[in-house]
């Protein structure tokens, strides 16, 4: 498996936003959506979303394979949440019409944060996030410990890898029982050792280069005119949904 | 098990960001200088196998390990949760930036709550008792997790009382696993390395 | 002239059992090329560990750069003088980009930002690695990233290099590449291998490790 995979690639695109504009974009937009309770608002926003990520190079599949999870979920959850009631004296069991449009409002709600999120901000790799969150003056130490862990996330999973394989040499399934715990447990042991171990060594080759605590960051960002169309682009969207909400 | 974006209601999703943020800027202080690649890696780590899942019935559950993270990180397990959410939802679509405070907050709360209690307490105990002790709280952490998930889904509206029990039910499963997984792998640390976990209370 | 570096009856052992350096003396001038050799085990990397301040030695004398070096603050400048290439690279190359990463040394060495720039642009362009610049280093090869880590520490400009097995994964191009900068450099060069012909084409002075000592051969 290779990841982190950004959703989209950048080389194709009409419009390159500044990063750190996707990212208050996505956050404002996130907020504006929770507050968001009407349907055809959030229809709109869904809509706004898909075509706004397209319009930044989002591929179709990558999207459509990141709201798999999502929509899964809210399948799992509909009729949890929908059905009057799972009483034996209730069957045959009904949906309850409220219960519907509220349902409805929070699957376009989700997928609607979902697909900006997914066109935006995860389009970018993490390394960018990273740089981006530092000039918005993320924590910085926020914000390394988030660059440092997405460098070593590929690292770590070779290394489960080659612990879950060489158990699966000596016989091991994966099946629900004491066995299958117990093994893990030593598999994640085992990788917990392996990452601490690297860890002093990245510490020491940190301290050989003269780390005392401090952090910089080489690449600076710039804003543009692509920020300007990207921007009231966003903000007209976002003025449809506050109408649609309240008009 | 993950809550997506769009069900919890507007002031529970505030009131865990808010919660979340003390636990993250607490965190981050106690995070010395030092302390920041093995704080990262241990995030990564965490990351990783909370992508293995494991066959329940027709279904399968993917670990947690809030326990084991409160026990090796302590305060940082705030920061530590919060980037290995921001991960889940970003790269795989999993859970949603809207709950990301309220996750780092149900999820982080039990296991620093535990994780602190268990270095001030296992130092004085031998090997086999500190590694039960970490079996058992693993099992509770997972537990007051679901309990809390539970309990803010049915604050956002009565309508999910259903999902709230369904979502305790699938925990209580997962809370037997982890117990014992848990067990083991604080049982094999404390055996190969047993400075590690003991000698960090602080 | 006075050297970099000189070792004075060095003795260092881990934790339990025989010591891994038994009373090693070695002195390094500007300049000057060694190669140190030795079986696996016999405690090259423990040296180079060593010469920075890594670990300390339990008896004999560190000196570095005119003085001798005891203490973490004793050997921080010495870390900026003279740069380790590490066995993992991964383990050096810790930042996001590659970029960056050349500069975290820098920056660290307090330069402006301009001349970071500047550095990083000059070390990987250096090592036939420019294109690399804005990759994060899980995209390398390993022989890109062997390379990566190398402009790492010479983009602080240090006065010698430590190198712990620096062909280690390295294909024919990238070797030529490291051959042709190690020879371009002014730096002293103290490099652990057990690459003879890669040796062979660097190295005047060898330095033969074995139970603990440097034996003639």
């Amino acid at each position: 498996m290779s990841w982190p995979t950004p959703t989209a690639s950048r080389s194709g695109t009409l419009l390159k936003p500044d990063p750190r504009a996707l990212i208050l974009a996505v956050a404002a937009w996130t907020v504006l959506l929770v507050l968001t309770p009407a349907p055809r608002a959030l229809a709109f926003g869904l809509a706004a979303a898909l075509l706004l990520a397209k319009a930044l190079g989002a591929s179709w599949s990558l999207l459509a394979r990141r709201c798999l999870a999502l929509n899964g979920f809210l399948a799992l959850l509909f009729p949890l949440m929908a059905v009057e009631s799972f009483a034996l004296s209730a069957w045959p069991w009904r949906l309850s019409p409220e219960r519907t449009l509220l349902f409805a409002a929070v699957a376009l709600r989700a997928n609607g944060i979902l697909l900006m999120a997914q066109g935006l901000v995860a389009a970018m790799d993490l390394a960018t996030l990273g740089h981006a969150l530092v000039h918005l003056r993320c924590p910085p130490k926020l914000a390394h410990l988030m660059l440092f862990s997405a460098r070593y996330l590929t690292i770590l999973q070779e290394e489960w890898t080659a612990l879950y394989r060489a158990a699966r040499l000596r016989g091991f399934r994966m099946k629900w029982g004491p066995h299958t715990w117990r093994t893990l447990g030593a598999l994640v042991g085992g990788l917990v050792l392996r990452s601490l171990d690297r860890a002093e060594q990245i510490l020491l080759a940190m301290k050989c280069r003269g780390y005392q605590g401090q952090f910089h960051v080489l690449r600076h960002f710039r804003f543009s005119r692509a920020d300007i169309v990207f921007g009231l682009t966003w903000a007209a969207v976002t003025g449809m949904v506050l109408v649609l909400t309240y008009g | 098990m993950h809550i997506s974006d769009g069900i919890l209601s507007p002031p529970i999703l505030a009131g865990g960001a808010v919660l979340a943020a003390a636990g993250v800027a607490q965190g981050l202080r106690k995070i010395r200088d030092d302390d920041i690649p093995k704080t990262a890696l241990l995030t990564a780590a965490f990351f990783v196998t909370s992508l293995v899942h494991i066959p329940a019935g027709p279904t399968s559950v993917h670990l947690l390990l809030n326990g084991l993270i409160g026990i090796l990180l302590g305060w940082a397990a705030f920061p530590a949760l919060l980037i290995g959410l921001l991960f889940q939802s970003l790269l795989f679509g999993h859970g949603g930036l809207s709950v990301l405070g309220v996750h780092t907050a149900t999820v982080g709360i039990p296991a620093v709550a535990f994780g602190l209690a268990w270095r001030r307490w296992a130092a004085a105990m031998p090997p086999p008792k500190a590694a039960g002790l970490a079996g058992l709280g693993a099992g509770l952490c997972v537990a007051l997790t679901a309990l809390f998930t539970a309990t803010i889904l049915v604050f956002s509206g009565s309508h999910w009382l259903t999902t709230a029990k369904a979502f305790l039910a699938a925990h209580a499963v997962l809370m037997a696993g982890e117990a014992f997984l848990t067990f083991f792998a604080v049982a094999f640390l404390l055996r190969v390395r047993p400075t590690l976990l003991l000698g960090e209370a602080k | 002239m006075e050297p970099l570096f000189s070792l004075a009856d060095i003795v260092f052992g881990y934790k339990s059992g025989q010591p891994v350096l038994n009373g090693v003396d070695l002195t390094l001038t500007p300049g000057e090329r060694v190669a140190l050799t030795g079986p696996n085990g016999s405690g090259k990397t423990t040296l180079l560990h060593l010469l920075v301040g890594l670990i300390r030695p339990q008896s004999g004398v560190v000196r570095a750069f005119g003085r001798e070096r005891k203490t973490e603050a004793d050997f921080r400048d010495v870390r900026l003088r003279a740069g380790l290439l590490f066995e993992d690279s991964d383990n050096q190359l810790f930042c996001a980009t590659v970029a960056e990463d050349v500069a975290f040394g820098p920056f660290n060495l307090g330069w402006a930002r301009e001349r970071v720039a500047d550095a990083v642009t000059a070390a990987l362009k250096r090592l036939d690695i420019a294109h690399c610049r804005d990759r994060s280093p899980n995209e390398l090869s390993h022989g890109e990233k062997r390379l990566a880590a190398l402009a790492t520490i010479l983009a602080m400009e240090p006065a010698a290099l430590l190198l712990d097995e620096p062909t280690n994964g390295l294909d024919d191009s990238h070797r030529e590449t490291l051959v042709r900068t190690l020879r371009e450099t002014e730096c002293a060069l103290l490099i652990a291998s057990h690459d003879r012909t890669f040796l062979d084409k660097l190295a005047c002075r060898n330095l033969h490790l074995e139970s603990g000592r440097f034996k003639q051969r």
